[in-house]
């Protein structure tokens, strides 16, 4: 039995088996805020602290997303900077669609052709949807699904008229089809289908209530919440999701047996996706354009400029970013979602039973083409969150379809930290991370070092203990 | 007939390489070919590359030249990466490493650099082509250190630490002084190979000059590769590959050989490295030089052409370089090589898994089918006044008349009104119309009617492809003049023909003879010409 828990990538009982590292552990983070709080003024050593947390916290999602697909479906995922890429660049493109000008000034075919494309292709796909919800639910579930959009649309609708004086049909649409979705990924996912409708429905009519009670939040952030901005993008986390799914069932399925062939095609997968976003057109006012290679920038989910303040004495004054703290909530959600997932649901106890040993998973009746892609998903997705979130801000100067690549190799290195394929590893890497960096950056001496610091720690890491803080050595047979 | 046995199994496998039997003694001709100054023409390929430059489908003498150049360095770079990775299984992410390093020491090597003047200073600079030696000499001791680091590490471990190091080696460079590394700039040339340019002699000599030390140093390299792979030590690499920890059991020195194998590949990347720096089309080193497009660029030509045999490293870099450099170069938007690498590598995963020289018979048939039937396709029609009517004019129809006699008129009427309609379905030669090509000029010798036969049967054999090739071209120019909305000049739109006549050449070829068999197979139950049943 002792074998067997060592032997699974996904263990938490480290806090038993390693004192030494936990001790560890304690100094390294101890002696970090130490090195803060001892060369800086009280102010600007809080205000490190939280700018390391959230950092750490945008790490630990990339370094999830990463180590999620190594430790379950024993894949290096190289393709994840051109999910990243492909996650921004929906966003982007979705966001404009939404304030698409239906009379769009259409010169030439090629503007006429997208147009129709846009509004014909939703209009095939919903009966489509339709016709395949039907078959596979029961009346009542049926019926609950359906309505969920329905009501989350209209009642989006009819507040936008009443309290903000203007009508989009195209949001109400996108809000009602994210909706749907969310529903139908959980249903992917295996949860009782009883339950997916009833949590679907709940979400839309919880929708129009976001939208009654948004005025009080003015004074918090500034603005109504951005429920448009939300749903979409839980589109497009949900596009980048399916997407890798569709990659891993279509292309690694096929090589899955060579992991050098796995490495190679998910690195061109990588190169055509950040290929293939510069050939895409989105509409921008009076036209349609191509991405291209300039750089643009992601509106963010909250406006850049917002800093809340605050003052605990008159000496002490903390500004903080209000995007930043808003992703750093998103990215602790996504991570507890996660958890919930992998410990507490059906699914998730298959997908442990996978990374644990694949054959005799399947020998019980585990689909383990079907567990490896929704990990790919999932993993996938929470590269996703991470672009739309955070892409914004931490991207901002190099805003472009290669700046994918940046964020491979930090997600490499911190899971080389942390131990391959080991998920608590990984935070605690992030974390590790976090601090270095912010520490060596706050440094107007070290400050061009930090850009070299995640090669020499895999390479360190690669050359003294390749199974990193917390991972398991592999067992020679 | 009775063969000896010997010159039986000679013949066999003389028969086995025809396909590298021609390409070597294509390689060796192209002067001839090209009829380069002071070079003599050879009858029937050079018309055919005559013919080729004069419908814009094939560059100026100088460009081809140093295409030929280019895809050749990238051959032995190529082959070096098999010699490491598919021999011996150390898959290295990071080859441009000794690519970029090499470079930059072959420059200092060359010239009074202050940072090696200090341990070398009586010897320097050094003659070019003892520079570059001595550089991919430092590559291969560099490569022992990463080999002796690197035994540790396994698999993908190996090449992940690999993918980093050419970026650590970049970064450090271009951070470094200016009079060294020429930081993020690079330098430019020191020591060139070829001979110095004097006013009086053309471009062409000095890139026939590059072209024909490369092609040295590419059978070199390529030799001394094969001899060791082929050899007792290859047999060793291929047991590593396989499984280390039997082929140490069996007391094979592990360590040793996979120093050996990295140093030797090492020694030859840099090799190739130099001789990109000295490229007469780049003429520079910077810190592009290490950038892993390099590293995975040449990962995609070997995956194409058949990991562990270093002739499929070969075969792929040739074919993929001609295909960026010379077809898509002027297509592409820039920066979407990897659109092309990246499909390329998917689709030769998914159909040729085991690479294009490892192909099935059938594979290779296809191949070499739609290189020539989009050769003869897209020379023969891009003729003065559409379809082929060159030939008519001067040679078909004047005889018809000479003869004159009812026959005679009848034929050549209906084929005049079967070339001048799909002369008009030839939308491709619309948009050409306006260049005016000439097309086998000069009176009827031996030479041109040869040629003009060899082409026509070519013609006639891939005549049945004609719904493919209609398809092609309403497809072509629905992509290009459609969808993409590109005004492209007349050089380029013959490339994109030739490529698209190349892929429905080789899909015709490979589905058309299953398709028959099908049929037979449903109509008949057997093999007519076998006379049993045989399924697939």
């Amino acid at each position: 039995m002792e074998n067997q828990s060592k032997k699974s990538l996904i263990n938490l009982t480290f806090f038993q088996e390693e004192k030494k590292l936990i001790i560890g552990l304690i100094i390294f983070f101890v002696t970090c805020l130490m090195l803060i709080f001892i060369t800086k003024d009280i102010s600007t050593a809080i205000q490190l602290t939280v700018s390391s947390l959230i950092l750490g916290s945008l790490y630990s999602v990339l370094a999830l997303g990463f180590s999620l697909v190594l430790g379950i479906a024993k894949q290096f995922k190289l393709s994840l900077g051109g999910y990243y890429v492909v996650a921004a660049y929906t966003m982007f493109f979705l966001l404009k669609t939404v304030k698409l000008n239906p009379t769009l000034n259409t010169n030439n075919d090629m503007d006429k052709f997208f147009l129709l494309m846009l509004i014909f292709l939703p209009i095939i796909f919903i009966p489509i949807i339709l016709i395949y919800l039907k078959k596979k639910f029961d009346r009542k579930d049926f019926f609950l699904i359906i309505l969920s959009p329905i009501i989350s649309g209209g009642g989006f609708i009819l507040l936008d008229t009443f309290i903000n004086n203007r009508t989009n049909i195209v949001e109400a649409f996108y809000i009602g089809l994210a909706v749907t979705i969310i529903g139908l990924v959980g249903w992917f996912l295996e949860f009782p289908k009883r339950k997916v409708a009833i949590g679907t429905f709940f979400i839309g009519v919880i929708i129009p209530l976001i939208m009654l009670i948004s005025p009080l939040t003015r004074p918090l952030i500034g603005q109504d919440i951005p429920v448009v901005y939300l749903a979409l993008m839980i589109l497009a986390v949900t596009f980048t999701g399916c997407l890798a799914m569709l990659s891993d069932r279509y292309l690694i399925e096929r090589v899955r047996k060579s992991v050098i062939n796995v490495l190679i095609v998910t690195f061109a997968v990588a190169l055509l996706l950040q290929s293939v976003v510069q050939l895409v057109y989105y509409p921008e006012t009076n036209k349609f354009i191509i991405f291209g290679v300039e750089i643009r920038s992601l509106p963010s989910l909250l406006p850049l400029g917002n800093f809340t303040v605050i003052r605990i004495t008159d000496e002490i004054v903390i500004r903080l970013q209000d995007l930043q703290v808003i992703s750093m909530i998103f990215c602790i959600l996504a991570v507890l979602l996660l958890y919930i997932f992998i410990w507490h649901t059906k699914m998730g106890r298959a997908l442990r039973a996978v990374s644990q040993d694949d054959e005799a998973a399947a020998l019980v009746g585990i689909n383990i083409q079907k567990s490896t892609a929704i990990v790919s998903g999932i993993g996938m997705a929470l590269i996703g969150i991470a672009a739309v979130l955070t892409s914004p801000y931490s991207a901002r100067p190099y805003w472009s379809p290669f700046m994918g690549w940046s964020v491979l190799i930090m997600a490499i290195a911190i899971v080389t930290l942390g131990g391959m394929g080991s998920l608590p590893g990984s935070v605690i890497a992030a974390f590790i991370f976090s601090f270095t960096e912010v520490i060596i950056s706050s440094d107007p001496n070290l400050s061009s070092l930090s850009a070299l610091i995640p090669f020499f720690v895999v390479l360190l890491v690669m050359i003294i203990k390749p199974e990193g803080l917390l991972g398991i050595e592999e067992e020679t047979e | 007939m009775d063969w000896p046995e010997l010159l039986e199994d000679f013949w066999q496998e003389l028969k086995d390489r025809s396909y590298y039997i021609i390409g070597i003694v294509i390689l060796l001709l192209i002067p001839f070919i090209l009829s380069v100054q002071g070079f003599q023409r050879i009858p029937i390929l050079s018309d055919i590359y005559t013919i080729g430059r004069s419908t814009n489908l094939f560059p100026s003498n100088i460009l081809f030249l140093m295409f030929l150049s280019l895809s050749l360095i990238w051959a032995i770079f190529a082959a070096s990466w098999d010699f490491l990775s598919g021999y011996t299984g150390q898959v290295s992410f990071g080859h441009a490493i000794f690519w970029g390093l090499s470079a930059y020491f072959s420059y200092w090597f060359a010239s009074k650099s202050s940072f090696l003047i200090e341990f070398l200073e009586p010897i320097l600079p050094l003659e070019p082509i003892i520079a570059i030696f001595f550089a991919a000499l430092v590559s291969a001791i560099l490569a022992m250190i990463i080999g002796i680091v690197a035994l540790r590490l396994k698999g993908p471990y190996l090449a992940l630490v690999t993918m980093i190091l050419p970026i650590i080696a970049s970064q450090l460079i271009g951070q470094g002084e200016l009079e060294v590394s020429g930081g993020e700039y690079g330098l430019s040339l020191i020591g060139s190979l070829i001979s110095e340019r004097t006013p009086g002699t053309p471009m062409e000599a000095y890139v026939l000059e590059f072209y024909i030390i490369t092609l040295i140093m590419f059978f070199i390299s390529i030799g001394i590769m094969m001899l060791i792979a082929f050899s007792r030590i290859g047999l060793v690499f291929k047991s590593i590959r396989e499984d280390e920890d039997a082929a140490e059991s069996l007391g094979i020195n592990l360590p040793f050989y996979k120093i050996f194998a990295f140093s030797i590949s090492a020694f030859f990347a840099g090799l190739a490295g130099c001789m990109y720096a000295q490229h007469p089309m780049f003429h520079v080193v910077n810190t592009d030089f290490f950038s892993s497009v390099f590293s995975f660029t040449v990962i995609i030509y070997v995956v194409l052409g058949g990991a562990g045999s270093i002739t499929g490293g070969v075969v792929g870099a040739i074919l993929m370089t001609f295909l960026l450099e010379l077809i898509l170069r002027e297509f592409l938007p820039p920066g979407l090589d990897f659109l092309v690498l990246g499909l390329v590598l998917i689709i030769s995963l998914r159909y040729l898994p085991f690479g294009l020289t490892r192909g099935t018979k059938e594979q290779k048939r296809a191949f070499i089918f739609g290189i020539i039937f989009a050769l003869a396709w897209s020379i023969l029609p891009s003729t003065k006044n559409g379809f082929g009517v060159g030939f008519l004019s001067k040679y078909i129809l004047p005889a018809t008349e000479q003869v004159n006699n009812l026959l005679g008129q009848l034929i050549s009427v209906v084929i005049e009104a079967i070339y001048t309609f799909i002369g008009k379905i030839d939308m491709f030669g619309m948009i050409l119309g306006g260049n005016d090509v000439t097309y086998l000029g000069g009176p009827l010798s031996v030479d041109n009617i040869i040629l003009f036969i060899f082409l026509f049967v070519l013609f006639i054999i891939t005549i049945p492809a004609g719904i493919v090739f209609l398809l092609g071209e309403i497809l072509g120019l629905f992509l290009l003049e459609g969808i993409m909305g590109l005004s492209l000049e007349a050089a380029t739109l013959m490339r994109a023909k030739f490529l698209i006549y190349c892929v429905t050449g080789v899909f015709y070829a490979y589905y058309l003879p299953k398709i028959f068999k099908k049929i037979r197979l449903r109509y008949w139950g057997i093999y007519p010409s076998v006379g049993r049943y045989e399924p697939d």
